[in-house]
């Protein structure tokens, strides 16, 4: 047995099962709520009230967005594609769904123009709209190619 | 098919998906740890660098930002924007790993687990905000009324602090699951994991599920991707491909981009024929010149970089008069420990003072310019006279000055 394969640890239990605890646990959490104590003792003094109704609406929306809409509308686009496509188109067809959320994530303010400044040109310089088209042309012939391959490499089961 | 049936189809399907979640690579605790880990350095970086652009427009009795290198913010502030863009695909990614523990029944299990829990809330809300508001920053974006710069600073903290206990709780756990012989990394190894003890996560052999390279793959190209369309704006030969930055280096007035445009007094200020350029406070002579005078003075050329907070920057040669020349024929001597307020006609903006250490002000190339690239400035860059020095953020470099004054310490 290798140095390597002695060091490895067998496959098991999730190690989570023994559940967090010990000195480095609370050491850390202790240390950790006082930062974020602090932090939000700091927002809170160095805001309005106008401005800490925005902030709350942002820090506490955006993490609502993620689990009550994002994430849920990921597991429907599992369901849906699992409902409409082929066992092996599911994966290249998810894989550029996925890129096309991101692109459109990042680049969601540029196509809108929101930055845009009539009197600033090097500002957003670019026609985004037309990079974003490029982009998501190159990702979906991307994922045609790997389906071509998918089917080739064995059936159309459902 | 009838309603019922299709009903049950996606029932059907919905219950596949969820047996999928379940057994699939993807949610196991390996691949937690490794987006985990990933993302740990990818955050520490961005907020080290967060930290020092903080510490270098605030400076501090304990901390003086450096005169030199002179393209060091360059790399610290470029470091923060791209680990921040490329942290994007790495945080949904990961979030998307654990998002079936949301749902665990019970929630928590022992004291020990609450506080893991609630520790979970500011750490997942702060990086959602700060990559958010990171991004539309640097879109110039801002449909929120409160303070960027300061909440951005302290939900940083916020974040870090929750950081600090998540890495607690979850060291042990990480370092386990790292050192566990990897067999569902590959569908290969799902098929080896099935046809073996049957014994820990369950197999990826469904050309459907992802197998975990497959998935950490695909997040590393997706960050690579977002890398690659919006480096550019500081790496200068990935130019062309920051197709997706809010700016490119070479697109500007005199090739150069600009951040902050002058309001229409500031114009009048700067092409006004009254205009005259002082040096005042702790000098034996106040100097007033007119931009002929200051333009007849012992000229310097330098090459140095215009680095912007938003993580674009653009090397320039820049001509102007150093702050040492203009402090010496103020009668300030070369012995003087001195602070350096520069001063624009930016009247009442948070842009109308920069100070200067005496480090930074005495640098052989810490300029009051007034060329760019041989060509006297453009109106956007700072006409008639602006300051360039080594190593400063782009917001300290005072544009439309009119004056600086010295106080000696």
């Amino acid at each position: 047995m290798s140095a390597g394969e002695a060091a490895a640890v067998p496959d098991g239990p999730p190690a989570a099962a023994e559940g967090p605890g010990g000195a480095l646990f609370w050491i850390s959490a202790v240390v950790g709520a006082a930062v974020v104590a602090y932090a939000l003792r700091e927002l809170w003094s160095v805001s309005s009230p106008v401005s800490r109704a925005s902030l709350a609406r942002f820090l506490i929306g955006g993490g609502l967005v993620h689990d009550a809409l994002w994430a849920p509308l990921v597991a429907v686009v599992l369901v849906v594609t699992a409902q409409l496509l082929p066992v092996r188109s599911r994966l290249p067809v998810r894989v550029g769904l996925a890129f096309t959320a991101l692109v459109l994530i990042v680049s969601w303010a540029q196509v809108r123009g929101y930055g845009v400044r009539a009197n600033n040109p090097s500002l957003l310089p670019r026609d985004y709209g037309l990079v974003v088209a490029v982009l998501l042309a190159a990702i979906w012939a991307a994922v045609a190619v790997a389906l071509v391959v998918a089917q080739r490499g064995g059936g159309g089961d459902r | 098919m009838t309603a019922t049936g299709r009903a049950a189809g996606v029932r059907a399907r919905a219950d596949e998906v969820r047996s999928t979640v379940e057994a699939s690579p993807v949610h196991d605790e390996r691949t937690a740890a490794i987006l985990g880990l990933a993302l740990g350095v990818s955050f520490t970086i961005c907020f080290v660098t967060g930290l020092l652009s903080h510490l270098a427009q605030h400076p501090t009795s304990w901390f003086a930002w450096p005169a030199r290198p002179a393209g060091l913010y360059r790399v610290t502030q470029g470091l923060h924007v791209a680990t921040g863009l490329a942290s994007i695909p790495l945080l949904l990614a990961k979030l998307w790993a654990v998002f079936p523990h949301l749902f665990r029944w019970p929630p928590f299990e022992s004291a020990a687990h609450l506080v893991e829990r609630v520790m979970l809330v500011p750490l997942v809300f702060g990086s959602v905000f700060l990559l958010f508001t990171g991004t539309a920053n640097v879109m110039h974006w801002y449909p929120w009324r409160f303070s960027f710069t300061r909440s951005h600073y302290w939900v940083a903290w916020m974040t870090v602090g929750a950081l600090v206990a998540h890495v607690g709780a979850k060291a042990g756990t990480t370092v386990l699951a790292l050192r566990r012989r990897d067999t569902t990394g590959t569908s290969a190894g799902a098929t080896a994991a099935t046809a073996g003890d049957g014994v820990g996560p369950a197999p990826s052999s469904s050309p459907a599920i992802p197998s975990r390279r497959a998935y950490l793959g695909w997040t590393a190209a997706a960050s690579g991707l977002v890398t690659l369309t919006t480096v550019g704006q500081t790496v200068w030969p990935l130019r062309s491909a920051a197709v997706l930055a809010p700016r490119r280096p070479d697109i500007g007035p005199q090739g150069v981009p600009v951040n902050g445009v002058p309001s229409a007094e500031v114009r009048a200020a700067a092409t006004s024929a009254d205009y005259r350029f002082r040096v005042y406070g702790d000098v034996e002579e106040e100097l007033s010149l007119t931009l002929e005078e200051l333009r007849s003075l012992p000229g310097h050329t330098a090459a140095l970089p215009i680095t912007c907070v938003e993580g674009w920057s653009r090397q320039a040669t820049w001509t102007g008069v150093t702050v040492s020349e203009l402090m010496a024929r103020a009668g300030v001597p070369a012995s003087a420990t001195v602070d350096v307020r520069v001063e624009s006609f930016q009247h009442g903006s948070a842009y109308q003072y920069s100070t200067m250490s005496d480090e930074q002000a005495r640098d052989r190339d810490a300029l009051i310019a007034f060329d760019l690239g041989g060509e006297p400035l453009h109106m956007d860059h700072g006409y008639p006279a602006r300051l360039i020095a080594p190593n400063r953020p782009g917001v300290l470099q005072t544009k439309w000055v009119e004056a600086i004054r010295v106080t000696r310490r």
